[in-house]
């Protein structure tokens, strides 16, 4: 397994991954964005991890690991925990973004700027944010990762249709659904309540790894089926 | 010892199937796995190599089941579809660093060694290699973790014939040693006159040879031919395929009915092309009645 990671890092995982992981990061303290923006972003690193490519160039990555001695449920195991691992870079870049956004709008507020043009949309980036973005790349796992080992031939697909249908949840939950449900976002929003949100995210961490197990083993089923 | 023992193989795809595909070959020897593009060469190289699901069959190497100790027995494989198609911006360096890690027996300079033999430049990046320099780079890579079966499929595709007598001639310095040996599938018959010890000959899923020496493959049939009326209801029976050319007609038929050929037909030993290519006519020539 740690060889396979060492691959999936030396081989695999594009340099621009980082950079979306960054600018995801950055989407925080774009005045009037949708705060859950900040986590779309590093999806759009699977395409290099599943299509390989940059210049629209297949790396050939199942022919290669398919000679190399491991076993295929390793394979499937390895590429996800690649993909958690850019979400928690993802994470990473966020948190001092995060602690920023309320002093930026202060200054800006500070400096003539009206506070409704500048306010960002849905939840604050708070605990329970961070936690709805561990669910939602947990969704969005959940769903491309099984539709993409069913075959492995095919990735826009299953990854435009996921991508898609899991911002929409995202977007649901975390600014829809605190506009309409009442008391929702006093309760999770903003920077109080700090012991409820906290709890929130630690059911949320405890969702992501589970669902990421079940993804795994899921994955791993569809994969065993196969023809490479 | 039987390195490589394959036991009906069966698979189906909508379009084509892979019919009981069974042989074997001894350490030591080279094996060419011959048959026209699309006959189940590349399907049956990776049913081998597990990459397939079959419904029936098994692979026996280095004598025990591949899949009982299957980590194990890749680590003493080289497999490869055609040359080092993989990671094309990555270097020969950074991807050899990758790869050695998957590997206990890897040897750092054995590779150098193979590296300078062979001619690589491990700066270059893997797009940047010939397609030649790409099967060399595989062999090399191959090489340093001491693989005792080489399992490639087309290495000779699409190399100029000087690439190609090259990659044939390292193929023979590698079983010298009797310990190492290779099964490679080509469709160019010349690769295999030039170093198959064995020949195993696939058409449209079905083996119609398997692990036969190139000499008793070749004494197995004759080339005959003559003025087209001799051809007579009689002989069409006996001959495997004919073809008029110009004049006459040549056909290929069993060695076992020589007797049975009229005075005026010319008997002659065919090369390993004029068998597949008769052999192929004999399957596919109602496409070419126009």
């Amino acid at each position: 397994m740690k060889n396979l990671l060492y691959k999936e890092w030396k081989l695999n995982i594009h340099p621009m991954s980082i950079v979306f992981a960054f600018i995801g990061g950055l989407m925080l303290i774009v005045p009037g964005n949708s705060n859950f923006l900040a986590f779309v972003y590093v999806t759009l690193s699977y395409t290099f991890l599943f299509l390989g490519g940059t210049k629209g160039v297949d790396n050939n990555d199942l022919y290669y690991t398919a000679a190399l001695p491991i076993r295929r449920v390793d394979i499937v195991k390895a590429r996800t925990m690649s993909i958690m691992s850019l979400q928690l870079i993802n994470i990473l870049f966020c948190i001092p973004f995060a602690f920023l956004q309320p002093l930026i709008i202060k200054a800006m507020v500070e400096g003539g700027e009206s506070l409704e043009s500048i306010t960002t949309m849905g939840l604050e980036p708070n605990l329970t944010l961070f936690g709805m973005a561990l669910i939602y790349f947990t969704f969005m796992d959940g769903m491309f990762l099984p539709w993409y080992y069913k075959t492995t031939n095919k990735i826009m697909v299953p990854y435009f249709v996921s991508v898609f249908v899991s911002m929409i949840f995202f977007a649901i939950i975390a600014v829809v659904l605190p506009g309409i449900i009442p008391g929702m976002s006093e309760l999770l929003g903003g920077w109080n309540n700090i012991p409820i949100q906290f709890i929130f995210l630690l059911v949320s961490v405890i969702i992501y790894l589970g669902g990421h197990f079940l993804i795994v083993k899921w994955s791993q089923k569809n994969f065993e089926k196969v023809d490479i | 010892m039987e390195i490589l023992k394959v036991e009906n193989l069966c698979k189906t795809y909508p379009t084509f199937k892979l019919k009981n595909v069974s042989f074997s070959f001894e350490e030591g020897k080279i094996m060419g796995f011959i048959g026209r593009n699309g006959a189940g060469k590349t399907t049956t190289l990776k049913a081998i190599m597990g990459m397939i699901h079959l419904e029936e069959g098994k692979v026996e190497m280095f004598g025990e089941q591949f899949d009982e100790n299957e980590l194990h027995n890749r680590t003493r494989i080289a497999f490869s579809l055609g040359g080092a198609n993989y990671f094309p911006f990555k270097t020969v360096e950074k991807l050899t660093e990758v790869t050695s890690r998957f590997y206990p027996t890897w040897d750092q300079a054995k590779f150098e060694h193979y590296l300078k033999a062979f001619g690589l430049d491990k700066k270059k990046k893997i797009k940047e290699l010939s397609d030649g320099m790409k099967v060399k780079y595989s062999l090399a890579v191959a090489l340093s973790h001491n693989a005792e079966l080489f399992i490639l499929d087309e290495p000779t595709s699409g190399l100029d014939p000087v690439s190609r007598d090259e990659i044939l001639y390292i193929f023979q310095q590698l079983v010298k040693d009797g310990k190492r040996s290779v099964l490679f599938s080509t469709h160019i018959t010349s690769d295999l006159d030039k170093c198959a010890d064995t020949i195993t000959y696939i058409r449209d899923g079905e083996l119609i040879v398997s692990n036969k020496t190139k000499e008793d493959f070749i004494d197995s049939y004759r080339l005959i031919s003559g003025k087209t009326s001799l051809f007579d209801e009689e002989i069409q029976k006996i001959v495997i395929a004919s073809r008029e050319e110009k004049n006459k007609t040549v056909g290929l038929i069993e060695s076992k009915d020589i007797y049975k050929m009229p005075t005026g037909i010319k008997i002659d030993v065919p090369d390993l092309e004029s068998i597949m290519v008769f052999m192929e006519w004999e399957n596919d020539n109602e496409k070419f009645i126009v």
